[in-house]
């Protein structure tokens, strides 16, 4: 066994030990795990989760496409990077009071209750599953490449090997999610990344001599329509790469735990704003240093290992170890989360709600552990015989995922008659075109990103779908109109509203209400003046 | 008449409430008018699983809101002092401790096969519940246009109304 598998398995060693000891000296209570870390401050908490949120796709799949591709992949970075943040603040807004007010959990649960169909959840949910796996497979893809190249081992088995340490890890462990644990890799990987970028950016002569080098190897790296002016003119390709990761995640069905302070702390929400900071950082550098290589290594055999490569390059052995195991623990904490989602969306909202209604809690955490263990084998079988690039498997399940939930989630809160039928017939096209796309690369013959043809056919189907359908029910209208709330909220107090708060608010807001009409209804004895009556939401359930 | 009910203590006085919201927005005038008392059902539960080096042997605390039925992780035992509150400032509750305690049970299972990798089945054994008030100020706001909010007098967190 060489040094650097080693070094690998000592990392993970000492990250469990660092993982249990923390546990340990917080036995009194699980609320490390089950809260997130908010007892620690908003930089360690982002931190924390800014380093299990880079994925395999980050090390391997965007500079690979930067090395392909030129400065045309860098249309995939300005959407992840600009997308995420006018999409929290146009339609996350009022998604978020809707969300309240319907009392929905999760983007699913949400679009279930807004629209009154189970048929959206169920439809929802399993392409949710299928293409959160599409995406842990990518990682898991990722995690072979950098165990193979870390081991010398053969990608077969660094790939059996990774994905058995992640499904154990999954189900078992977790010792890497807690916060300490957390910040020390976000750390590594922080000073690794910034470093490296330090370490190549003068080497080729900045930003214009990284220009003028790759104008020199072939002028089409620099432009915007992809090496060899491949997307010449398609504007329906560029349109689609920035879109797709601006909107795609929104069809990942995180889960949300309501959280409830018992002391004056609020670091969740400052943590969140460190954390766009970070990922700020991250998300251009990757796409950077897959143009450096360009001109450092212009041969890789697979250029997904780009990183990987420029780090044995510029790093001397065991740090390169080091910063490989940061990265590879990454990839591994991403999967765990996709996984934990999975299973936790197959068990309760297929499950639970569609095959056995009686389910003991017992039950549902089998499934939802059968689910991991399944998913991890066929995830082994799909990463041997036919693996994909990690940015294809990326893209595809991003995109099918976006195509599936963003018409949906523009409609839940900007057409306000918007009916099942057509948010349905929505979903099943968006997502089909998509995969009808892909599959028979109808984008060169188009010159429709598989992307944009999704969302077109998905708007198209709800227009007509929409006529079919039967109009949303009153108190659904009314949470709509209530969502959109008319008053002003100054933006300083806007930025700090505690969402979790949004069911007390509704609940004060009527009680308050109650004790003005009731108030008036005695005032009305004395003065005889008409009052209106008062409109309940009965939205619960 | 008032009723003797256990509450949290009001971290927040009337002045600090209003010099706050005076601070993020200099130009309006925010009144802390009064506060109500919101009640939910206190849950702690110990949870025992097997996993991997490190059985699990912890307590898990929540707390469930008896109006709307909604339940939340807390991070800190609450503490509780009993003291008299009107009827005009306590909200009556919708949901019994019947309701609540499978509500809170489902919710922490819920919150466990999400966040916690365990190999064995988790058991839960409850080992306290109480009944508490939380006071949230209720803060108007003067010009009639801008939203009126609400504001936790425990963390100081706050939602419009």
């Amino acid at each position: 066994m060489n040094l650097d598998i080693i070094i690998f398995f000592t990392y993970l060693l000492g990250m469990l030990g660092i993982g249990l000891y923390f546990t340990r000296s917080a036995s009194a209570s699980a609320d490390h795990y089950l809260l997130g870390n908010r007892k620690i401050g908003a930089p360690v908490t982002a931190i924390s989760m800014q380093s299990t949120s880079m994925s395999g796709f980050m090390f391997m799949g965007g500079p690979a496409q930067a090395f392909q591709e030129g400065w045309h992949a860098l249309w995939y970075a300005i959407g992840d990077a600009g997308g995420s943040i006018v999409n929290l603040s146009v339609l996350g807004k009022r998604m978020r009071r809707l969300s309240q007010l319907l009392g929905a959990l999760s983007p699913i649960e949400y679009l279930e209750k807004r629209f009154e169909s189970f048929g959206i959840r169920v439809y929802g949910a399993i392409i949710a599953i299928i293409f959160l796996f599409a995406y842990a497979f990518a990682q898991f893809i990722a995690a072979g490449k950098a165990l193979s190249a870390m081991s010398g081992f053969p990608y077969e088995w660094a790939l059996i090997l990774g994905v058995g340490v992640i499904v154990i890890y999954t189900v078992a462990g977790g010792y890497l999610a807690v916060a300490v644990s957390g910040f020390i890799q976000g750390i590594i990987m922080l000073i690794g990344v910034t470093a490296i970028g330090i370490m190549v950016l003068p080497k080729v002569g900045g930003l214009s001599g990284l220009n003028e080098q790759l104008a020199a190897i072939d002028p089409t790296y620099l432009s915007i329509w992809g090496k060899d002016l491949i997307y010449y003119g398609q504007w329906g390709v560029i349109i689609g790469a920035v879109l797709i990761y601006a909107i795609g995640y929104m069809g990942l069905p995180h889960v949300t735990v309501r959280h409830m302070s018992m002391q004056n702390a609020n670091t969740t929400k400052n943590a969140i704003i460190w954390s766009a900071a970070f990922n700020q950082l991250f998300t251009f550098t990757p796409y950077i240093l897959g143009l450096s290589a360009i001109v450092i290594m212009p041969v890789v055999s697979d250029p997904e290992m780009v990183i990987p490569e420029l780090v044995y390059i510029f790093f001397p052995g065991i740090l390169a170890a080091v910063l490989l195991s940061a990265i590879m623990a990454a990839i591994m904490s991403t999967c765990d989360s996709l996984l934990m989602q999975a299973g936790t969306t197959l068990s309760r909202d297929v499950y639970h709600r569609f095959i056995n209604k009686k389910a003991s809690h017992k039950q549902l955490l089998l499934v939802s552990r059968l689910c991991i263990l399944f998913g991890g084998i066929i995830g082994i079988i799909v990463a041997t015989y036919e693996p994909p690039t990690v940015f294809a498997l990326v893209v595809f399940a991003f995109g099918v995922l976006g195509n599936t939930f963003l018409v949906p989630f523009i409609a839940s809160v900007y057409a306000r008659k918007a009916n099942k039928i057509g948010i349905l017939c929505a979903m099943i096209s968006g997502s089909i075109i998509n995969i009808v796309w892909e599959l028979f690369a109808l984008q060169n013959a188009s010159g429709l990103h598989p992307f944009l043809a999704g969302l077109i056919a998905s708007l198209i189907a709800m227009f007509i779908g929409n006529q079919f359908g039967t109009p949303p029910s009153d108190p659904i209208l009314e949470a709509y109109d209530l969502a959109k709330q008319s008053k002003e909220i100054p933006k300083n107090l806007e930025k700090g509203i505690f969402e979790d708060l949004a069911p007390e608010a509704r609940n004060i807001s009527k009680f308050i209400q109650n004790q003005d009409n009731t108030n008036a209804v005695e005032r009305k004895r004395d003065k005889d003046i008409e009052i209106e009556p008062e409109i309940s939401l009965r939205l619960e359930g | 008449m008032g009723a003797n009910v256990l509450t949290q203590s009001v971290e927040f006085n009337k002045e600090q409430i209003e010099s706050s919201f005076k601070r993020l927005h200099p130009h309006a005038n925010f009144i802390a008018e009064r506060i109500v008392y919101y009640p939910y059902y206190y849950f702690c539960y110990n949870v025992k699983a097997k996993r991997l080096f490190l059985p699990l042997n912890e307590k898990v605390g929540c707390a469930i809101d008896s109006i709307s039925g909604k339940g939340s992780l807390i991070d800190y035992k609450p503490k509780w002092k009993a003291i008299e509150i009107s009827k005009e400032q306590q909200m009556p509750e919708m949901y019994s401790l019947e309701d609540c305690t499978s509500i809170s049970e489902s919710f922490i299972y819920r919150s466990l096969s999400l966040k916690m990798r365990m190999i064995s089945f988790p058991e839960l054994k409850r080992e306290q519940q109480q009944r508490f008030y939380r006071p949230y100020w209720v803060v108007w706001n003067e010009r009639a246009e801008s939203s009126d909010f609400i504001v936790d007098g425990v963390s100081g967190q706050f939602h419009p109304l």
